[in-house]
């Protein structure tokens, strides 16, 4: 039986770029990407109708524990570079370090925030599911890459090329 | 009794910008409060200054306790006492035999039939897609012979290598940021797309979601 990860994002109608529609916001594309992680897990780790709707409320808590804590690190690093703008002496070596501190603690913090968010999974799941969870969890990386690589591809791909 | 709570108005709860009229149906179901304690337990900042147990990267020491998991299922070879059984006489045998055959088909004893060089070398290489590639060996005299290995210290590959330095030099961080991700691929985050790539990336997304249905 196939449980269908209701579409919350982006409706089908609303095609992209172009495809001729009005353009979708990074919010809808995310929530299109989480509706395709919800999808595939389904169908991946036979996930019971019992077990899917608190699989899925946890599972996309999961992914904002991540995006939020990955917008973090980046702002973090970001005002880092900016310290170190230029090509002499470091102006404020003070700031910088305790920049460092503050992004040192964030890896931490945000390991036992993910931490705590697998276990919420996992506490879901049998251990035949959680092996094939983490497995899953690798794969969906690395198609997210293949798909960022191929957007970036055919994003400088000319249209006339195309068709 | 209003609906429960769906999942992105979880996601809006924990962090607290759930309209206050969605909030009321929370306070008044206990299954929906329930799950939003806990998923609140995962939100809850921990304060820099907090008592932080050791870092442990999930990815990675799952990862890793995997590998030790496989490697320690694996039988350890202990070396054997081949020579206390019989395979010592079998392995003699076996060298009798092959000592034996090396001598009657050495070079002027038995002329073999020889391979006709200039139509082997003629013959257009086979490109076999990956999982036709045929499980025998290569023959002998092959164009794929370590002989013809490229020499990785003939002036060429130094050329070649010095272009790859080359063509990295000018790559930035964050160029390469998105691709190479610092944590596990998923966190590589959407919003970073340029708002091209970005209605690209939809586009594939919807083309692998049409495919599933």
């Amino acid at each position: 039986m196939l449980l269908i990860a209701q579409p919350v994002g982006a409706a089908p109608q609303q095609a992209g770029g172009r495809a001729g529609g009005a353009a979708l916001s990074v919010q809808q594309v995310e929530r299109m990407w989480d509706d395709y992680l919800l999808t595939q897990a389904q169908t991946t780790l036979n996930l019971t109708p019992q077990q899917f709707p608190r699989f899925r409320n946890r599972l996309l808590m999961l992914q904002q524990v991540r995006r939020r804590l990955q917008r973090e690190r980046n702002v973090l690093l970001r005002e880092a570079q900016q310290l170190l703008a230029g090509r002499g002496p470091v102006q404020d070596p003070a700031a910088v370090a305790a920049k460092l501190t503050q992004y040192d603690g964030l890896m931490i913090k945000s390991a036992e925030q993910l931490r705590q968010a697998y276990a919420t999974i996992d506490e879901l799941l049998n251990v035949r599911q959680r092996v094939r969870f983490r497995v899953f969890e690798e794969r969906m990386a690395q198609r997210k890459l293949e798909l960022l690589a191929q957007a970036r591809q055919a994003a400088r791909t000319p249209d006339d090329s195309r068709r | 009794m209003t609906r429960h709570l769906s999942p992105h108005e979880f996601v809006d709860a924990a962090e607290g910008v759930l309209p206050p009229d969605r909030l009321t149906h929370v306070d008044r179901c206990g299954e929906c409060r329930q799950e939003l304690d806990l998923l609140r337990r995962v939100m809850t900042d921990l304060g820099p200054t907090g008592d932080v147990p050791e870092p442990s990267p999930l990815f990675w020491d799952h990862f890793a306790g995997r590998v030790r998991a496989s490697a320690d299922a694996e039988p350890a070879s202990t070396p054997s006492r081949w020579y206390l059984g019989w395979q010592p006489l079998a392995a003699l045998t076996a060298v009798s035999a092959v000592a034996a055959l090396l001598f009657v088909f050495r070079p002027g004893i038995v002329d073999l039939p020889r391979v006709d060089r200039t139509v082997v070398d003629a013959t257009p290489p086979q490109v076999h897609p990956p999982e036709t590639v045929p499980a025998t060996p290569v023959a002998a005299g092959s164009q794929t012979g370590p002989a013809d290995a490229p020499d990785e210290t003939s002036p060429e590959a130094a050329r070649s290598w010095e272009r790859v330095v080359d063509a990295g030099r000018g790559v930035t961080v964050d160029q390469v940021h998105g691709v190479a991700p610092s944590e596990p691929g998923s966190a590589v985050l959407i919003e970073d797309l340029s708002p091209r790539e970005l209605q690209e990336f939809a586009r594939l997304l919807r083309a692998q979601m049409g495919g599933l249905q």
